[in-house]
Protein backbone atom coordinates (compact mmCIF):
# COMPACT_ATOMS: atom_id res chain seq x y z
CA UNK A 1 0.00 0.00 0.00
CA UNK A 2 2.85 2.35 1.00
CA UNK A 3 4.01 2.14 -2.83
CA UNK A 4 0.73 3.38 -3.92
CA UNK A 5 0.95 6.29 -1.80
CA UNK A 6 4.32 7.19 -2.36
CA UNK A 7 3.77 7.15 -6.01
CA UNK A 8 0.49 9.33 -5.65
CA UNK A 9 2.23 12.10 -3.85
CA UNK A 10 4.85 12.16 -6.13
CA UNK A 11 2.72 12.29 -9.17
CA UNK A 12 0.77 15.35 -7.34
CA UNK A 13 -2.18 12.84 -7.03
CA UNK A 14 -2.51 13.50 -3.08
CA UNK A 15 -1.19 16.22 -0.48
CA UNK A 16 -0.14 13.65 2.45
CA UNK A 17 3.39 13.36 2.59
CA UNK A 18 4.69 9.61 2.86
CA UNK A 19 7.18 9.09 5.70
CA UNK A 20 8.59 6.21 4.11
CA UNK A 21 12.43 5.23 3.70
CA UNK A 22 10.98 4.27 0.05
CA UNK A 23 10.19 7.55 -0.65
CA UNK A 24 14.04 8.34 -1.67
CA UNK A 25 14.23 5.18 -3.79
CA UNK A 26 11.48 6.64 -5.70
CA UNK A 27 12.81 10.04 -6.01
CA UNK A 28 16.01 8.40 -7.92
CA UNK A 29 13.38 6.08 -9.46
CA UNK A 30 11.82 9.13 -11.01
CA UNK A 31 14.75 11.30 -12.36
CA UNK A 32 16.36 7.70 -13.60
CA UNK A 33 12.96 7.81 -15.75
CA UNK A 34 13.26 11.21 -16.50
CA UNK A 35 16.06 10.61 -18.58
CA UNK A 36 15.66 9.59 -22.08
CA UNK A 37 16.94 6.07 -23.68
CA UNK A 38 20.63 5.32 -24.56
CA UNK A 39 21.34 6.13 -28.07
CA UNK A 40 20.89 9.01 -29.99
CA UNK A 41 19.77 9.23 -33.90
CA UNK A 42 22.41 10.34 -36.22
CA UNK A 43 22.74 13.75 -37.60
CA UNK A 44 21.42 13.28 -40.98
CA UNK A 45 18.14 11.67 -39.77
CA UNK A 46 15.66 13.95 -41.13
CA UNK A 47 17.51 13.79 -44.73
CA UNK A 48 17.55 10.16 -44.58
CA UNK A 49 13.81 10.17 -43.58
CA UNK A 50 13.32 13.40 -46.75
CA UNK A 51 15.31 10.28 -49.18
CA UNK A 52 13.52 7.82 -48.24
CA UNK A 53 10.13 10.02 -48.61
CA UNK A 54 11.26 11.11 -52.35
CA UNK A 55 12.24 7.87 -53.43
CA UNK A 56 8.53 6.43 -52.44
CA UNK A 57 6.92 9.23 -54.09
CA UNK A 58 8.86 8.75 -57.28
CA UNK A 59 8.17 5.00 -57.08
CA UNK A 60 4.64 5.82 -56.82
CA UNK A 61 4.52 8.45 -59.27
CA UNK A 62 6.27 5.29 -62.10
CA UNK A 63 3.91 3.39 -60.57
CA UNK A 64 1.08 6.18 -61.82
CA UNK A 65 2.54 6.43 -65.46
CA UNK A 66 2.91 2.57 -65.69
CA UNK A 67 -0.65 2.38 -64.39
CA UNK A 68 -1.44 4.63 -67.78
CA UNK A 69 0.64 3.57 -70.21
CA UNK A 70 -0.76 0.41 -69.60
CA UNK A 71 -4.85 1.14 -69.56
CA UNK A 72 -3.37 3.09 -72.86
CA UNK A 73 -1.85 0.00 -74.64
CA UNK A 74 -5.13 -1.52 -73.48
CA UNK A 75 -7.35 0.90 -75.25
CA UNK A 76 -4.87 0.53 -78.54
CA UNK A 77 -5.04 -3.35 -78.59
CA UNK A 78 -8.98 -2.93 -78.11
CA UNK A 79 -9.55 -1.12 -81.31
CA UNK A 80 -7.25 -3.06 -82.85
CA UNK A 81 -8.66 -6.26 -82.28
CA UNK A 82 -12.60 -4.80 -83.00
CA UNK A 83 -11.14 -3.37 -86.30
CA UNK A 84 -9.56 -6.84 -87.03
CA UNK A 85 -12.80 -8.57 -85.91
CA UNK A 86 -15.43 -6.99 -87.82
CA UNK A 87 -13.76 -8.20 -91.16
CA UNK A 88 -15.36 -11.07 -90.23
CA UNK A 89 -18.32 -10.31 -87.56
CA UNK A 90 -19.51 -9.15 -91.42
CA UNK A 91 -18.82 -12.13 -93.26
CA UNK A 92 -20.74 -14.00 -90.05
CA UNK A 93 -23.83 -11.46 -90.22
CA UNK A 94 -23.72 -11.98 -93.96
CA UNK A 95 -23.70 -15.84 -93.94
CA UNK A 96 -26.44 -15.42 -91.19
CA UNK A 97 -29.08 -13.45 -93.73
CA UNK A 98 -28.60 -16.06 -96.26
CA UNK A 99 -29.44 -18.37 -93.90
CA UNK A 100 -33.00 -16.75 -93.23
CA UNK A 101 -33.65 -15.92 -96.42
CA UNK A 102 -32.88 -19.79 -96.88
CA UNK A 103 -35.56 -20.96 -94.46
CA UNK A 104 -39.07 -21.82 -95.70
CA UNK A 105 -42.03 -20.29 -93.46
CA UNK A 106 -45.74 -21.80 -93.69
CA UNK A 107 -48.15 -19.95 -95.75
CA UNK A 108 -50.54 -19.52 -92.40
CA UNK A 109 -48.14 -17.62 -90.65
CA UNK A 110 -47.23 -14.88 -93.45
CA UNK A 111 -50.52 -14.53 -94.63
CA UNK A 112 -51.52 -13.52 -90.67
CA UNK A 113 -48.29 -11.31 -90.55
CA UNK A 114 -49.83 -9.69 -93.64
CA UNK A 115 -52.99 -9.41 -91.73
CA UNK A 116 -52.60 -7.65 -88.38
CA UNK A 117 -49.72 -5.50 -89.96
CA UNK A 118 -52.27 -4.33 -92.03
CA UNK A 119 -54.90 -4.10 -89.21
CA UNK A 120 -52.22 -2.14 -86.94
CA UNK A 121 -51.42 -0.19 -89.83
CA UNK A 122 -55.12 0.53 -90.26
CA UNK A 123 -55.72 1.21 -86.69
CA UNK A 124 -53.01 3.80 -86.60
CA UNK A 125 -54.34 5.58 -89.85
CA UNK A 126 -58.20 5.88 -88.05
CA UNK A 127 -56.89 7.12 -85.10
CA UNK A 128 -54.32 9.88 -86.94
CA UNK A 129 -57.35 10.59 -89.14
CA UNK A 130 -60.44 11.40 -86.40
CA UNK A 131 -58.85 11.23 -82.72
CA UNK A 132 -56.03 13.85 -83.33
CA UNK A 133 -57.95 16.24 -85.05
CA UNK A 134 -60.61 16.31 -82.36
CA UNK A 135 -58.63 16.45 -79.46
CA UNK A 136 -56.37 19.57 -81.49
CA UNK A 137 -60.23 21.32 -82.03
CA UNK A 138 -60.64 21.32 -78.27
CA UNK A 139 -57.22 22.68 -77.40
CA UNK A 140 -58.35 25.69 -79.47
CA UNK A 141 -61.59 26.31 -77.80
CA UNK A 142 -59.66 25.50 -74.81
CA UNK A 143 -56.68 28.24 -75.58
CA UNK A 144 -60.03 30.67 -76.55
CA UNK A 145 -61.65 30.06 -73.16
CA UNK A 146 -58.64 31.26 -71.48
CA UNK A 147 -58.36 34.33 -73.33
CA UNK A 148 -60.79 36.23 -71.75
CA UNK A 149 -64.41 38.32 -72.45
CA UNK A 150 -62.74 40.07 -75.22
CA UNK B 1 0.90 22.12 -40.40
CA UNK B 2 -0.49 23.95 -42.94
CA UNK B 3 2.68 24.23 -44.98
CA UNK B 4 3.54 20.37 -44.48
CA UNK B 5 0.12 19.64 -45.45
CA UNK B 6 0.54 21.51 -48.40
CA UNK B 7 3.62 19.35 -49.24
CA UNK B 8 6.08 21.93 -48.83
CA UNK B 9 10.02 20.04 -48.58
CA UNK B 10 11.06 21.91 -45.72
CA UNK B 11 8.09 22.08 -43.61
CA UNK B 12 8.33 18.19 -43.39
CA UNK B 13 11.92 18.31 -42.42
CA UNK B 14 11.15 21.09 -39.73
CA UNK B 15 8.32 18.42 -37.88
CA UNK B 16 10.73 15.62 -38.48
CA UNK B 17 13.52 17.39 -36.34
CA UNK B 18 10.81 18.80 -34.11
CA UNK B 19 9.53 14.87 -32.96
CA UNK B 20 12.40 12.99 -33.63
CA UNK B 21 12.80 12.92 -29.71
CA UNK B 22 9.97 11.77 -29.09
CA UNK B 23 10.01 9.27 -31.57
CA UNK B 24 13.90 8.01 -30.61
CA UNK B 25 12.81 8.06 -27.06
CA UNK B 26 9.43 5.59 -27.49
CA UNK B 27 11.37 3.41 -30.36
CA UNK B 28 14.76 3.42 -28.48
CA UNK B 29 12.46 1.78 -25.07
CA UNK B 30 10.42 -0.89 -26.92
CA UNK B 31 13.22 -2.09 -29.67
CA UNK B 32 16.16 -3.36 -28.24
CA UNK B 33 18.23 -4.15 -31.60
CA UNK B 34 20.47 -1.45 -31.99
CA UNK B 35 20.62 -1.89 -35.84
CA UNK B 36 17.22 -1.70 -36.00
CA UNK B 37 15.72 1.39 -34.28
CA UNK B 38 17.12 4.38 -36.82
CA UNK B 39 14.91 2.31 -39.54
CA UNK B 40 11.70 2.26 -37.11
CA UNK B 41 12.61 5.42 -36.64
CA UNK B 42 12.22 6.44 -40.23
CA UNK B 43 9.16 4.08 -40.99
CA UNK B 44 7.31 6.37 -38.57
CA UNK B 45 8.22 8.91 -40.01
CA UNK B 46 7.31 7.78 -43.38
CA UNK B 47 3.99 6.47 -42.40
CA UNK B 48 3.68 9.94 -40.50
CA UNK B 49 4.34 11.45 -43.83
CA UNK B 50 1.61 9.34 -45.83
CA UNK B 51 -0.61 9.32 -43.28
CA UNK B 52 -1.01 13.06 -42.45
CA UNK B 53 -3.74 13.65 -44.92
CA UNK B 54 -5.88 11.75 -42.63
CA UNK B 55 -4.65 13.79 -39.45
CA UNK B 56 -7.91 15.57 -38.02
CA UNK B 57 -6.74 17.49 -35.27
CA UNK B 58 -8.63 15.48 -32.96
CA UNK B 59 -5.79 15.53 -30.68
CA UNK B 60 -2.40 16.96 -30.17
CA UNK B 61 0.36 15.91 -33.06
CA UNK B 62 2.32 14.66 -30.76
CA UNK B 63 -0.03 12.19 -29.42
CA UNK B 64 -0.98 11.17 -32.92
CA UNK B 65 2.58 10.87 -33.87
CA UNK B 66 3.27 8.50 -30.72
CA UNK B 67 0.82 6.77 -31.81
CA UNK B 68 1.85 5.64 -34.62
CA UNK B 69 5.32 5.35 -33.10
CA UNK B 70 3.97 3.05 -30.75
CA UNK B 71 2.20 0.78 -33.41
CA UNK B 72 5.35 1.11 -35.54
CA UNK B 73 7.38 -0.38 -32.63
CA UNK B 74 5.13 -3.29 -31.98
CA UNK B 75 4.85 -4.12 -35.54
CA UNK B 76 8.34 -4.26 -35.39
CA UNK B 77 8.75 -6.89 -32.58
CA UNK B 78 5.50 -8.91 -33.82
CA UNK B 79 7.16 -9.42 -37.54
CA UNK B 80 10.66 -10.11 -35.72
CA UNK B 81 8.93 -12.55 -33.08
CA UNK B 82 10.51 -11.59 -30.13
CA UNK B 83 8.98 -13.72 -27.62
CA UNK B 84 7.59 -10.43 -24.77
CA UNK B 85 10.09 -9.98 -21.86
CA UNK B 86 8.43 -11.42 -18.69
CA UNK B 87 9.09 -9.85 -15.74
CA UNK B 88 10.95 -12.20 -13.08
CA UNK B 89 11.88 -10.49 -9.84
CA UNK B 90 13.81 -13.75 -8.58
CA UNK B 91 15.64 -13.76 -11.36
CA UNK B 92 17.00 -10.56 -11.53
CA UNK B 93 17.54 -10.32 -7.69
CA UNK B 94 19.50 -13.32 -8.24
CA UNK B 95 21.58 -11.39 -10.94
CA UNK B 96 24.94 -10.32 -10.80
CA UNK B 97 24.49 -6.60 -10.71
CA UNK B 98 26.96 -3.73 -10.40
CA UNK B 99 29.81 -4.97 -8.24
CA UNK B 100 30.41 -1.50 -6.42
CA UNK B 101 28.22 0.99 -4.71
CA UNK B 102 24.92 2.01 -5.71
CA UNK B 103 26.28 5.33 -6.28
CA UNK B 104 23.63 8.11 -8.49
CA UNK B 105 24.81 7.31 -11.70
CA UNK B 106 25.65 3.52 -11.50
CA UNK B 107 21.99 3.56 -10.19
CA UNK B 108 20.57 4.93 -12.79
CA UNK B 109 22.46 2.97 -15.28
CA UNK B 110 21.10 -0.09 -13.80
CA UNK B 111 17.47 1.22 -13.92
CA UNK B 112 18.11 1.91 -17.35
CA UNK B 113 19.06 -1.71 -17.63
CA UNK B 114 16.38 -3.29 -15.33
CA UNK B 115 13.84 -1.57 -17.44
CA UNK B 116 14.41 -2.94 -20.59
CA UNK B 117 13.22 -6.15 -18.52
CA UNK B 118 9.98 -4.76 -18.24
CA UNK B 119 7.22 -5.99 -20.83
CA UNK B 120 6.62 -3.53 -23.60
CA UNK B 121 3.73 -1.70 -22.87
CA UNK B 122 5.24 -0.83 -19.39
CA UNK B 123 8.28 0.83 -20.76
CA UNK B 124 6.13 2.71 -23.61
CA UNK B 125 4.07 4.03 -20.27
CA UNK B 126 6.61 5.06 -18.15
CA UNK B 127 8.52 6.76 -21.15
CA UNK B 128 5.52 8.60 -22.06
CA UNK B 129 4.70 9.72 -18.59
CA UNK B 130 8.03 10.26 -16.94
CA UNK B 131 10.15 11.48 -20.14
CA UNK B 132 7.60 13.15 -22.66
CA UNK B 133 5.32 14.34 -19.75
CA UNK B 134 2.60 13.13 -21.75
CA UNK B 135 -0.81 13.32 -19.27
CA UNK B 136 -2.54 9.67 -18.66
CA UNK B 137 -5.57 10.58 -20.65
CA UNK B 138 -3.20 11.10 -23.78
CA UNK B 139 -1.39 8.03 -23.24
CA UNK B 140 -4.30 5.85 -22.95
CA UNK B 141 -5.23 7.29 -26.45
CA UNK B 142 -1.67 6.59 -28.00
CA UNK B 143 -2.01 3.08 -26.62
CA UNK B 144 -5.50 2.58 -27.22
CA UNK B 145 -5.90 1.47 -23.25
CA UNK B 146 -8.27 2.98 -20.87
CA UNK B 147 -7.03 5.41 -18.45
CA UNK B 148 -7.59 3.27 -15.56
CA UNK B 149 -5.38 0.15 -17.33
CA UNK B 150 -2.45 2.88 -17.86
CA UNK B 151 -2.60 4.28 -14.29
CA UNK B 152 -2.77 0.25 -13.15
CA UNK B 153 0.20 -0.36 -15.38
CA UNK B 154 2.04 3.13 -14.35
CA UNK B 155 1.82 1.94 -11.07
CA UNK B 156 3.17 -1.71 -11.41
CA UNK B 157 5.80 -0.60 -13.19
CA UNK B 158 7.57 1.53 -10.95
CA UNK B 159 6.99 -0.72 -7.58
CA UNK B 160 8.69 -3.72 -10.03
CA UNK B 161 11.58 -1.35 -10.57
CA UNK B 162 11.31 -0.15 -7.06
CA UNK B 163 11.59 -3.63 -6.24
CA UNK B 164 14.47 -3.73 -7.94
CA UNK B 165 16.44 -1.05 -6.49
CA UNK B 166 15.61 -1.71 -3.34
CA UNK B 167 17.03 -5.73 -3.28
CA UNK B 168 20.22 -4.74 -5.46
CA UNK B 169 20.76 -2.15 -2.44
CA UNK B 170 20.17 -4.67 0.29
CA UNK B 171 22.43 -7.11 -1.81
CA UNK B 172 25.32 -4.08 -2.06
CA UNK B 173 24.61 -3.21 1.92
CA UNK B 174 25.39 -7.13 2.51
CA UNK B 175 28.25 -7.19 0.53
Amino acid sequence: MHDKLIQEWLDGATTDRPSDADLATYRRLYQALAQAPEGQLSDAFPARVMARISAIESESKVDQIVNILALLAAAVGFVLLIGYSAQYVTVDLASMSNMLYSITLPSGLVSQTWLYTGLVCGLIGWLDKYIVPRSKGRNRRSQRGSAGPC
Amino acid sequence: MAEVLAGKHGAFVQLVEQFQGLVSHLVFRVVQNQSDREEVCQDVFVKVHKQLKTFQFRSRLATWISRIAYNTAISHLNGRRQPPVEYDLEQITQESGPAEDMREMQLKAFIHEKLKRLSTVEKSVLTLYHLEEMPVREISQVMMRPEGTIKSDLFRARTKLRKMITAEENRCMIN
